[in-house]
């Protein structure tokens, strides 16, 4: 039972109190619409995980991983989520330092987000791995021969980068949290009020908490923009520091930075105006917020394109076959229909927000968004495929083509990211309600 | 000063002056120092590039705290005139880059001096539409300063690609742009935490806020600054491909470049780092001065890492021209209430109320 | 023990500064407040918040443990692999960086709960004094914590 409506009756005009309300109305009973998506998106994550079992009993030949593309679309999802990632601590951590008062409004969305798109991201390794029972050979501890692992890799740094991060952005997370399970305890009764009242950590807004809560929300502000600027750079190290022609190039660092938070920009929007929508938050989600997030997408969207430009540019320059080779390959080569849908949805579609009537369109900006998380999957595909299928000897060249066993697991991820953010629309509180009190009264 | 009142007619006269000094320094008296113009420009084109930069993107992310010292980054603008008419010079100069013995369609002498005086010239005229639009509170300002970045990227890239890179042809490093374009936004900020010292010598008050936000970006910035530079380094490092680690190893391995490159390393990234780490210090003028000096001067030798294993400079002549460019700055600087009108509509201009220029 | 309750920040604000004015003991007042009101912070405590040390302790540390990890595992078992050196500093600085976060993180968490003595039990599920919209004030009898 809830106890969200009397409050209603008794204060109706009070912002305050209609923060409170509107977002934990979110939290009610919810309605069929709410079932059957998670219905769909339960079964699509099921279907994953049926396939990964599959593919375990199988073996990796039900993949279309072979020589010489040995990462395909697994190490594709693994990129693509983690970029999807980025955007929620830019939105929360980078706008929080930069006193962007717009963030409030998506900055609690856009934090579970990165929370649940790295976890997301971490599975794909394990499912590349093959046998995913020795995922723990990628601790750092000494095995039985007290050889430890190499910290020389990569890879390595992937474990300590991705970690760091999962563990980062769900203490942010749960900090920013605190105070709304706080509010949240108020309004439930029974078990949700435990639950709310244990997460709140006996919160009550005394001083002492919040000088030293808002102490302890500036330093992971600050920590984790330095840490998401290094996450990305690290997984694009995973590719430039091969000598693959395509792969090793300096720029990979600020390019898969700046794609990663375009693509993770992109998805806020395609997420948060079904979200704002369902939940009637209209009044707390405004279109100036969405038009913030335009102008996010159009930047990074030109920094793409600017390393798009560089790359093959410099390619060519160099004088060197094998280099200039790898991009001509990209644009006329087996796989140019990616590489040119890749082309328009990331560096030429999003300038269109150079119109200020369409950054302000709803339904513009959200067919936008869905085109830049296409293209954004689609430049990881493009970046690891072609470059691995024509290296620097023809005898070893070769195609790729992703099974439906990829395309499946590849869905399921789809369905475990969108049903663990469903589950948190009806759990947790969406809108940072204590900031928005706090931006309302400035 | 006497000149308070520089006409633009005056300024175009001031500018063919110092031209001229620098040609005939470059033609007559040195002949056997190629790089020295090369590095003049190079780091005179930072600033001033940089400078106009700042101002253009405080336009367009409606930066509040740029505000106070937004005219005095702008004026700085008429210099992107001289530079690109300084830039012809590099005509004579053509012959320290190893590929114009064997020229190709990207890589011809005349393309690269023609392409690149293009860029800097658009860059100087958007940036006069755009001082003369923010002066006057145009709301076309805003698609002026656009236009100034994506020209500033440009011009920036270029400076690093064609001016830089192609001296050690064909090595290539595809962040080289980025990083250079980053510098010289670097550079703007350090150039404003200036401008904040000596307005606030003046006398003029309510700057902390603005000097305060100067220094955050100022650690930002040296902190990206370190990671473009880790990120082009450890690619290469672990590449360990011939061809791209001896661009490298010349400069951090034999003898005055171990000791330069690390220095540079400091000056540029330890030093404002550690020192930006003080919330006080950022409050404080004169401790922001310490820090912009370590700063430009690791800047300065920087570039001196990058082209000298390449080509030598005279450090007599860069002493006269950096000190040219030194006057002319201050020159144009003191007397931009000729050319730019005080900011009349813009209700937040705290610093730039009728206080005395200088 | 005097109570004064206010449905706004000003009213609160202008309250807390009468008081200070008349010479009450800063530290027997205690405030709730439904965010963090940075005047209130101003006039009853300005000093730099704990948390602080915490964080720059963590970060330091996990830097150290960084270098000084990588570098014990590839001395304690010599293993040259792609041909670089054995301490490959550039290599380590990765780790070393993403610890520094790590632990600079984490003892700021640690350092909030040490700080505002969090969790209470009791706190979590007393129904007295709870975290409302209300701007109130206390002056108790007792220092505050």
């Amino acid at each position: 039972m809830d106890r969200v409506d009397d409050v209603v009756e008794h204060k109706k005009n009070d912002y305050h109190q209609a923060v409170e309300h509107d977002v934990l109305s979110a939290m009610k009973k919810p309605g069929i619409v709410y079932y059957v998506a998670l219905l769909i998106t339960g079964s699509c994550f099921a279907l994953g995980m049926g396939l990964w079992l599959y593919q375990i009993l199988v073996g990796m030949g039900v993949s279309g991983l072979n020589n010489p593309v040995g990462w395909g679309v697994y190490i594709t999802n693994f990129v693509f989520w983690v970029g999807i990632a980025h955007s929620g601590t830019l939105i929360s951590a980078v706008l929080y330092l930069f006193r962007a008062r717009f963030r409030s409004s998506i900055n609690r969305a856009a934090e579970a987000m990165t929370v649940f798109a790295v976890m997301t991201a971490g599975l794909f390794p394990l499912i590349h791995l093959g046998r995913s029972w020795f995922f723990f050979w990628l601790f750092p501890y000494p095995n039985e021969r007290l050889l430890w692992v190499n910290f020389r890799s990569p890879l390595m740094w992937d474990v300590f980068a991705v970690g760091t991060y999962f563990t980062v952005s769900s203490v942010f997370f749960y900090v920013g949290m605190i105070p709304d399970f706080a509010i949240a305890k108020r309004f439930h009764n029974g078990a949700r009020k435990w639950v709310y009242s244990f997460l709140s950590l006996g919160w009550k807004g005394t001083f002492q908490q919040w000088k030293h809560y808002g102490k302890l929300y500036m330093f992971l502000a600050a920590f984790a923009t330095p840490l998401v600027v290094s996450v990305h750079s690290v997984v694009s190290w995973d590719f430039a520091m091969s000598i693959l022609p395509g792969w090793h190039t300096t720029i990979f660092a600020p390019y898969f930075v700046a794609g990663a938070i375009f693509s993770g920009t992109a998805m806020v929007i395609t997420l948060v105006v079904p979200m704002r929508k369902i939940f009637g938050l209209e009044r707390h989600i405004t279109i100036d917020h969405f038009e913030s997030l335009a102008k996010i997408i159009l930047v990074t969207s030109i920094i793409v394109g600017y390393s798009y430009l560089v790359e093959f540019c410099l390619a060519m320059y160099s004088g060197n076959v094998f280099e200039a080779d790898a991009f001509i390959n990209r644009a006329v080569g087996p796989y140019r229909l990616w590489y040119w849908m890749m082309v328009s949805c990331n560096a030429i579609i999003p300038l269109t927000l150079f119109v200020r009537k369409w950054r302000r369109s709803l339904a513009f900006l959200y067919v936008l968004s869905i085109f830049v998380n296409i293209g954004m999957w689609l430049e990881r595909f493009v970046i690891i495929v072609t470059s691995l299928s024509k290296d620097f000897d023809p005898y070893s060249w070769g195609l790729y083509k992703p099974s439906l066993v990829e395309a499946g697991i590849t869905l399921g991820s789809f369905g475990f990211f969108l049903t663990l953010f469903l589950l948190f629309a009806k759990f947790l509180p969406v809108v940072a309600i204590s900031e928005l009190k706090e931006v309302a009264d400035e | 000063m006497k000149d308070q009142h520089l006409s633009p007619r005056n300024l175009i006269v001031l500018f063919i002056v110092f031209g001229m000094v620098i040609a005939v320094l470059e033609t007559f008296v040195n002949q056997t120092s190629d790089g020295t113009l090369l590095l003049t420009l190079t780091f005179w084109t930072m600033l001033v590039q940089g400078a106009v930069s700042l101002a253009a993107v405080g336009e367009t992310a409606k930066g509040l705290w740029l505000i106070p010292i937004k005219r005095e980054l702008l004026c700085l603008y008429p210099l992107l005139l001289f530079m690109a008419l300084l830039y012809l010079l590099m005509g004579m100069r053509m012959d320290i880059y190893p590929w114009t013995a064997h020229p190709n369609a990207w890589l011809n002498a005349r393309f690269f001096i023609v392409r690149n005086f293009v860029v800097m010239m658009l860059a100087f005229w958007v940036a006069h539409l755009l001082a003369r639009s923010v002066m006057r509170g145009d709301p076309k300002k805003n698609t002026y300063a656009v236009l100034y970045i994506l020209l500033f990227v440009t011009s920036q890239s270029l400076v690093a690609f064609d001016w830089i890179m192609s001296l050690e042809y064909p090595w290539i490093s595809t962040l080289f742009g980025g990083h250079f374009f980053i510098q010289s936004f670097l550079m703007g900020l350090l150039f404003s935490a200036v401008v904040i010292f000596f307005r606030t010598r003046v006398g003029v008050t309510g700057l902390t806020e603005t000097l305060r936000d100067t220094g955050k970006m100022m650690f930002g910035f040296s902190f990206m600054w370190g990671g473009f530079l880790f990120a082009q380094y450890l690619t290469i490092w672990y590449g360990n491909i011939p061809e791209e680690v001896s661009f490298i190893l010349k400069r951090v391995d034999p003898a005055p470049y171990w000791g330069l490159s690390r220095l540079a390393l400091a000056l540029i990234f330890a030093i404002p780092f550690l020192a930006l780490l003080s919330r006080k210090l950022k409050t404080m003028p004169a401790g922001m001065l310490f820090v912009v000096l370590s700063s430009v001067v690791g800047l300065f030798i920087e570039k001196i890492i990058l082209i000298t294993p390449v080509v030598p400079v005279n450090p007599v002549v860069v002493g006269i021209e950096f000190f040219a460019m030194i006057v002319l700055v201050t020159l144009v600087f003191r007397t931009r209430d000729s050319f730019m009108p005080q900011l009349v509509t813009d209700p937040g201009g705290v610093g730039s109320v009728r206080a005395p220029s200088g | 023990m005097e109570r004064y309750e206010f449905d706004d920040k000003h009213g609160f604000v202008e309250k807390l500064e009468k008081l200070v004015d008349s010479g009450v003991q800063k530290q027997r007042i205690n405030t709730y407040t439904p965010y963090l009101v940075h005047e209130a912070e101003e006039l009853l405590d300005a000093s730099q918040s704990g948390v602080r040390a915490f964080t720059g302790a963590g970060a330091v540390t996990g830097l150290a443990t960084g270098f000084a990890f990588t570098i014990y595992t590839v001395l304690s078992w010599p293993l040259i692999t792609g041909g670089k050196p054995l301490i490959s500093l550039p290599a380590f600085l990765v780790i070393g960086y993403e610890l520094t976060i790590l632990f600079g993180c984490l003892t700021a968490l640690v350092g909030f709960f040490a700080l505002t003595r969090m969790p209470v039990i009791v706190n979590m599920f007393s129904a007295k004094e709870e975290f409302s919209q209300k701007f109130i004030i206390e002056v108790g009898d007792e220092v505050r914590r």
